[in-house]
């Protein structure tokens, strides 16, 4: 069935209250909030490789607006993004529909929608002095520890604190943020302090990061973030066998006792 | 709950380049000689390790810092105060 008619049909069953999609305004596609009141809307309904994190304003339509029935558009990482806010009770899942759209490519699809699908190839100055962009987690092992510290500190001094990976970030909704905490981290001055701020947010992605790419995609100042959570996600799944995401279970950091038991680890005399 | 946290601070920062410089030891307070063998080994261990690279960086990015963009000289000493690595408390009461 076609996308446009399945929406219209969930507005007019009332199967859902409002839907969540993109819509073409002024030769951009941007979120949209398609209702039972204005219907022929949706036939403006797009979809393509833009993303925005649908699933963060569906999840401040709730707080607003209790129990009412959202639909939206997911892609994969929305849906992973939809068992982490599931998880901390901010989203209930039966008050959420998605339609599924064509998204991270595989061999059994022709093509998918991701504005992530091409990484912008990283300069030479920068992959002398930072990090590449497309790096794997394990190709960086074979700096020492100094080198790594340099070239993140390289990718970190550039940051012009516009919280736009906070903004961005589909499984961030704290009330209160560190990041704005004047006895965590630093406000009002830049350069930001590094390499405090994106240890702490790197701190709080732990069992929690979907890997959906959004916050390096918005990133102005082109910082390897999904290099960072990648590395992130791999300690949490090494460590604690947990993956944020693909199931519905409580992350290790919100669960008392043990599911795995670790010892301190022991100092190595050099 | 500690021991979760510690060593997943620990593995980032082995990725980031500040291998060995946090170390997690349960200590009783009837245990006074391992307290003390443990400190010894871990000042040791710090010492072999040498000053943190993060004073550094942090003067390199002062001094090339642009003009506008540079803190008031009150907020750089209270930043290398607060720096993570010398301890929270210390922030918090001053």
């Amino acid at each position: 069935m076609d996308m446009r008619t399945e929406v219209r049909q969930w507005l007019e069953q009332d199967k859902v209250d409002v839907f969540l999609g993109y819509k073409m305004i002024e030769g951009h596609p941007l979120p949209h909030f398609f209702s039972k009141d204005n219907l022929e809307e949706v036939d403006a309904l797009v979809t393509g490789p833009a993303r925005y994190p649908l699933e963060k304003i569906a999840s401040s339509i709730a707080t607003e607006k209790p129990g009412i029935k959202i639909g939206l558009l997911g892609r994969e990482c929305t849906q992973r993004a939809l068992n982490v806010l599931y998880i901390w009770n901010q989203l209930s899942p039966d008050n959420v529909k998605t339609l599924n759209v064509n998204c991270c490519p595989s061999r059994l699809e022709a093509h998918g929608d991701c504005s992530y699908l091409e990484p912008k190839p990283s300069g030479d100055y920068k992959k002398q002095m930072g990090l590449d962009n497309n790096m794997a987690t394990e190709q960086t092992d074979i700096y020492s520890q100094e080198e790594r510290f340099s070239r993140w500190i390289y990718e970190f001094q550039k940051c012009i604190k516009c919280y736009g990976c906070r903004n961005i970030c589909p499984v961030c909704f704290c009330k209160e943020c560190s990041l704005e905490h004047p006895d965590l981290v630093g406000t009002g001055a830049l350069p930001a302090e590094v390499p405090i701020f994106h240890m702490v947010r790197a701190v709080h992605m732990a069992g929690r990061c979907i890997d959906c790419g959004l916050c390096e995609d918005a990133c102005p100042m082109d910082i390897p973030l999904r290099l960072l959570y990648r590395k992130v996600n791999e300690i949490v799944k090494e460590t604690f066998d947990y993956e944020a995401g693909i199931s519905q279970l409580q992350p290790p950091f919100s669960v008392l006792g043990d599911t795995v038991t670790l010892e301190p680890k022991p100092l190595e005399m050099a | 709950m500690t021991v979760k946290r510690v060593t997943y601070l620990q593995e980032l920062l082995e990725f980031m380049g500040l291998k060995g410089r946090l170390h997690l030891e349960w200590i009783s307070s009837a245990e006074a000689q391992k307290f003390a063998q443990v400190v010894t080994d871990f000042t040791e261990q710090i010492r072999t390790l040498g000053p943190s690279p993060l004073a550094v960086f942090t003067e390199k990015i002062k001094a090339n810092a642009p003009k506008a963009f540079r803190r008031p000289e009150k907020a750089i000493k209270n930043m290398d105060q607060n720096l993570l690595f010398h301890g929270m408390q210390k922030a918090k009461s001053a």
